[in-house]
């Protein structure tokens, strides 16, 4: 082989290299378009397929499940879910794999936002359910996983303090519901339905618009950042039984919760590999190119080698991890306000042509001591 | 060649074989599969040690057979967990170890217990008999001498990269006359875990 040939392969094997995109973003897209059920056939295939990406795809179809109101097909969707995201796996084959090669052959288990997300919706399902003891678990693991860090950061999802107090107050604990409203409010202070003093016997929670898109950064795609879309509805009206009575009013941000974590440590390994990559790639065209000029004795192993330096940088892979849960929302609003006790209807309404992805109508029951809730999810 | 393929094959046949569809394991023992969360060694643990604990409290059944009726405990831990699981193995250990001190009562099942009751008496379905071939017909459902309740709490703290989940089950028999509690027990145990390198 001759330098020159050599170097035609070197070129070829820099090329850009189209890679399948693992992950949801197409039954995501389905979503958006208002084809749930497509979205849903898609993820049932694509997950028998992909047993790795088992509690994203979990994730996904329990928002599908949620949406038509089939609780227990969605409890059991995010449970799966958070069964997995929530395990500590010892190192092993598939961990030492996701080091040398793609990251995205990993276990998917979530971001630290996408775990809070989980346990959220396990509280929203369960508040739905009837089941308090576990909405209650829901939300204080909502709380739980976006604190830590080594104690920076406390929880800063206004929506997982403010359902965790109401959980509370359901299960008959005033204190600990005082204290979860003071830092929802503290959070959110704009928000209305999080004032202390607000303690009306409906509570709706809406989640509006899409969540963040993941993407690749940086030369070999080993960073990612997240794309925000915050479009969202002038309005969202409350109404009970044909007349307003008030609008929900934003009070959590999951962008905001998905950028303000700070840098993984595999973010590291990452970079590390980039910077290999890059490094490998000039040495070997660099040796490539210096073949023609050195005594022929050591030509064939100035070849080899940056033969073998190309073939390393192209086969190792630095790009980081994409696959995230499309279908989650972009804000979470909510709203509190006084109803006489009684069957009630309650339509969630939002303006500027946005649709509702559950029962446009809720029948619900207010009752003489407590309050009644109510969830809805509004789309583009 | 011959020893690269060699080779190869046996890679493949190792990495075959690291997988383990299914397998049979002592639901005493920890799993591998990681979490602090709350899992059957547990709760078989807490249902054996709070059974034991009962039996072992004469004050209990100084009246004779204790009646009791069991409900869920309260989930005030960050996990979720089907909290009906306990009781029925309460019920369960102490069924098999009591033989026949405690008689429970089922409250789950009132609804449909209140219409069997209705339709003996009404004749749309045949009454048993007692040995005598009387009717076996009660007066009313039973009234039960304790509530058998339980609260589950946990000190949950993160690094972020580890977690440490300290619980603690709690159970107690409270007089369903007077309000005392008669008996109380717990069991504690506490996890701790740390997620790998990739998963930081």
């Amino acid at each position: 082989m001759t330098p020159r040939l050599a170097l035609r392969i070197a070129f070829a094997l820099c090329a850009p290299v189209a890679c399948s995109a693992p992950g949801t973003g197409e039954a995501g897209r389905h979503y958006y378009a208002g084809r749930p059920a497509a979205a849903e056939q898609l993820l049932l295939d694509r997950s028998a397929r992909d047993p790795d990406a088992r509690a994203l795809f979990a994730n996904e179809l329990g928002i599908l499940a949620l949406d038509r109101r089939d609780l227990d097909a969605a409890y059991q969707r995010f449970l799966e879910a958070d069964r997995i995201m929530n395990a500590f796996a010892a190192t092993d084959a598939k961990e030492i794999g996701a080091i040398v090669g793609a990251e995205s052959s990993k276990v998917w288990r979530g971001d630290p936002y996408e775990k809070a997300m989980n346990s959220y919706y396990l509280g929203i399902v369960s508040l739905l359910r009837g089941d308090g003891g576990n909405a209650l678990a829901g939300f204080k693991n909502a709380v739980f996983v976006d604190s830590s860090r080594d104690e920076q950061y406390d929880c800063d999802f206004a929506p997982a303090w403010f359902l965790e107090a109401f959980a509370h107050e359901r299960m008959g604990d005033a204190t600990m519901a005082a204290r979860g409203r003071a830092r929802a409010a503290e959070l959110a202070p704009a928000c209305p339905a999080t004032a202390a003093d607000n303690l009306g016997n409906l509570v709706v929670v809406v989640d509006v618009g899409r969540g963040p898109t993941k993407a690749n950064a940086g030369a070999h795609g080993e960073a990612t950042r997240f794309l925000d879309h915050p479009a969202a509805p002038a309005v969202v009206d409350v109404r009970v039984d044909g007349r307003s009575i008030g609008s929900a009013a934003e009070a959590g941000n999951v962008h905001f919760q998905a950028t303000s974590r700070g840098g993984r440590v595999f973010d590291r390994v990452l970079r590390g590999k980039a910077i290999y990559k890059s490094g490998a790639r000039a040495a070997g065209i660099g040796a490539l190119l210096m073949a023609d000029d050195v005594p022929d004795k050591f030509r064939s192993a100035t070849m080899i080698g940056g033969l073998a330096l190309l073939l390393s940088s192209f086969t190792v892979s630095a790009e980081a991890d994409t696959r995230h849960w499309t279908s989650l929302p972009a804000r979470v609003q909510l709203f509190r306000g006084s109803l006489a006790p009684g069957e009630h209807e309650i339509e969630i309404v939002p303006s500027d042509g946005w649709r509702v992805a559950g029962p446009r109508v809720e029948r619900v029951s207010i009752p003489e001591r407590g309050a009644a809730f109510v969830y809805q999810r509004i789309l583009p | 060649m011959t020893h690269l393929r060699q080779a190869l094959t046996l890679l493949a046949l190792a990495l075959g074989g690291c997988g383990t569809p299914m397998q049979r394991v002592d639901p005493d023992q920890d799993d591998a599969l990681g979490g602090t969360g709350i899992d059957s060694a547990d709760l078989r643990a807490t249902a054996d040690k709070m059974a034991r604990s009962i039996l072992a409290m004469d004050r209990v059944f100084a009246r004779g057979t204790p009646y009791v009726v069991v409900q869920s405990p309260e989930n005030r831990t960050r996990f979720q967990i089907d909290d009906s699981i306990f009781v029925q193995k309460i019920i369960t250990y102490l069924t098999q170890n009591a033989a026949g001190r405690v008689q429970f009562i089922d409250r789950e099942h009132w609804e449909i217990i209140q219409k069997e009751r209705q339709l003996k008496r009404s004749g749309a379905v045949s009454v048993p008999v007692d040995a005598s071939g009387q009717p076996n017909l009660a007066a009313a459902p039973l009234g039960t001498d304790y509530f058998l309740t339980g609260v589950l709490q946990a000190i949950s703290k993160s690094t972020g990269r580890a977690a440490s989940d300290y619980v603690q089950a709690t159970f107690r028999l409270v007089d369903a006359e007077t309000g005392a509690i008669v008996w109380q027990d717990d069991f504690d145990w506490k996890k701790v875990g740390a997620s790998g390198v990739i998963y930081r």
